[in-house]
């Protein structure tokens, strides 16, 4: 791993640290989980379908659903991170490792929705573009449809990936992964009274 | 610019005062040409103007210029330029006016219709095609427009037409029923029974058999006549309108037996004027047809695409080129990278991933 792979470099969160809340182990998720227990049957059969054809269209992606309440001390981002990064998601084969899915972490009663992403994805898709996916499902959320809300933000997703995959084909190296943070070098400073004898010393010799 | 005009005609009229008097032209002889009998000499006579020569300066000149008696004028009894031996003129009696055609006349006669005309035009049978009980039109033309009739209506099997002619101010009997005159006459078949005023085609009455007005309907049937009229009315000549009237019934009449809808009225001929002017947009007529077809092509053809597109946009695979990416905050799979939303009245997003 490169410097800088295992931590924050700047407040050192990491892995580790989420693992003390959610635990260090592997995972199995399904590709939708309603954990809160609002997502009818038949909004999970449209869920299903629509995950369906996202991979038929993206042979190479997957993504998630992950509908519950989470504690109010646990951060949306934090857990989608842990997901990805723990979990095996069910019924999504080999050729898509998770570096390649994302996962939508919807808590309903706190009102939030994070979208987060493999290292595959975040290539292609901005922090801009995943908060305007999201905002898809804004106003359906907010009349507690979230079924349609998660349809949307699908569809949002689908629509942006094909756009960048069509700039991609035409300029690939938009798209290339940035460096890796540096890591940050010890303080140097140029002291006043570099090189400065001490008087004592001077007189002592004199 | 009059200036030296003027005051070449003072030269001359100095140089022309100078020179001698011609001798009188002998008068005696009027063939004897007085140019030929006395040549002017070229050094003494001035040189001819052109209005010398047509007599325009005679006035001013008068003992210069001979006047020109043209031969024999003094012979004919009227003294005009065309004497009776170059021109002989018709006799008198060649020029008395011919009587006027029957049928002008006839515009404004007026009075009953003696029983003779009523039992010829209304007997028991129908009159022929056309019926000039008075004898209003020439014969050729009666003929014409009788033959017209016969061919184009009568004989075509459709409508069998009677037109009887009377004069422009002669009025139908009001005792005769004329429907029941009709129904008699025609029976079954299609029939129309038209009285024609000359030279007042406004006044045309028709009455048509049942059978007419059951297959087109009295309106139609109607219409035709009014027609008709309307385009006399158009043309002053009484002969000329009733032959307009004859000519555009029987084509009307036809259409309307062949094809059961009346044709549209045709237009009175536009003036000269307007034609010109609107030869253009008739030309450009095919311009605007020719550009209205390209522009439906061109907006089909888009249409056409984009539904192609998004047809291909639900069934295409897409393929992201793949990338190397390096891996951070201990994640093997995930760096979190993403979004946090917060859609609650008043919410606040939760902290952050770091």
């Amino acid at each position: 791993m490169l410097p800088g792979g295992d931590c924050c470099l700047h407040c050192g969160f990491a892995l580790a640290v989420v693992d003390e809340h959610y635990g260090g182990d592997a995972v199995l998720l399904e590709r939708v989980t309603d954990a809160a227990g609002v997502l009818g049957g038949e909004a999970m059969q449209q869920i299903s379908v629509a995950l369906d054809e996202f991979e038929r269209r993206f042979p190479q992606l997957f993504t998630a659903v992950y509908c519950g309440a989470l504690p109010q001390q646990s951060s949306l981002r934090q857990f989608g991170f842990w997901l990805l990064n723990r979990a095996a998601v069910c019924g999504v084969d080999a050729t898509r490792p998770n570096e390649n899915g994302t996962v939508l972490v919807l808590d309903t009663h706190g009102a939030s929705a994070a979208l987060v992403h493999g290292y595959f994805v975040e290539c292609y898709l901005t922090a801009t573009d995943s908060s305007a996916i999201l905002q898809a499902g804004r106003t359906a959320w907010q009349r507690q449809q979230w079924g349609e809300g998660i349809l949307a933000v699908l569809a949002a997703l689908t629509d942006r990936l094909r756009k960048r995959a069509a700039e991609a084909a035409k300029t690939p190296e938009r798209f290339a992964p940035g460096r890796a943070p540096q890591e940050p070098k010890a303080p140097r400073f140029q002291r006043i009274r570099q090189g400065h004898r001490k008087p004592e010393q001077t007189r002592r010799k004199s | 610019m009059k200036l030296p005009a003027l005051l070449f005609v003072s030269l001359s009229l100095g140089c022309v005062a100078q020179t001698p008097a011609p001798p009188p032209a002998s008068s005696s002889d009027p063939l004897k040409d007085p140019l030929t009998e006395n040549p002017p000499a070229a050094s003494s006579v001035t040189p001819m103007s052109d209005k010398e020569e047509t007599g325009a300066m005679s006035d001013i000149l008068p003992g210069f210029v001979d006047p020109l008696t043209l031969p024999g004028e003094q012979s004919t009894a009227f003294g005009s330029l065309f004497p009776s031996a170059l021109w002989p003129l018709p006799p008198d009696e060649e020029f008395e006016e011919s009587p006027p055609p029957p049928l002008a006349s006839a515009v404004s006669e007026g009075g009953a219709l003696t029983p003779g005309i009523i039992a010829s035009s209304f007997g028991e049978a129908a009159p022929p095609a056309l019926h000039d009980p008075q004898g209003l039109l020439p014969a050729a033309d009666a003929a014409a427009l009788r033959s017209l009739l016969e061919q184009s209506v009568n004989s075509r099997g459709g409508f069998r037409m009677s037109l009887v002619l009377l004069g422009g101010a002669q009025q139908v009997p009001v005792s005769l029923d004329f429907d029941a005159l009709v129904s008699r006459w025609f029976g079954g078949a299609k029939g129309l029974l038209v009285v024609y005023y000359a030279g007042h085609p406004e006044r045309t009455l028709a009455w048509f058999s049942p059978a007419a007005r059951d297959s087109h309907g009295g309106e139609t049937m109607r219409s035709v006549l009014e027609l008709g009229t309307k385009e006399a009315s158009r043309l002053n000549a009484p002969l000329q309108q009733l032959q307009r009237f004859c000519f555009r019934t029987a084509i009307r009449l036809d259409r309307l037996h062949r094809d059961g809808d009346l044709p549209q009225p045709d237009e009175a001929p536009a003036p000269l004027a307007a034609a010109t002017v609107e030869q253009p947009s008739s030309m450009l007529w095919w311009a605007f047809a020719i550009g209205a077809q390209a522009a439906g092509l061109g907006a089909a053809a888009v249409w056409w695409l984009r539904r192609k597109r998004a047809a291909n946009r639900g069934e295409e695979v897409i393929l992201l080129p793949p990338q190397e990416c390096t891996p951070r905050l201990g994640g093997m799979h995930s760096g979190g990278s993403g979004a946090l939303l917060a859609f609650g009245s008043g919410a606040q997003p939760r902290k952050g991933l770091a």
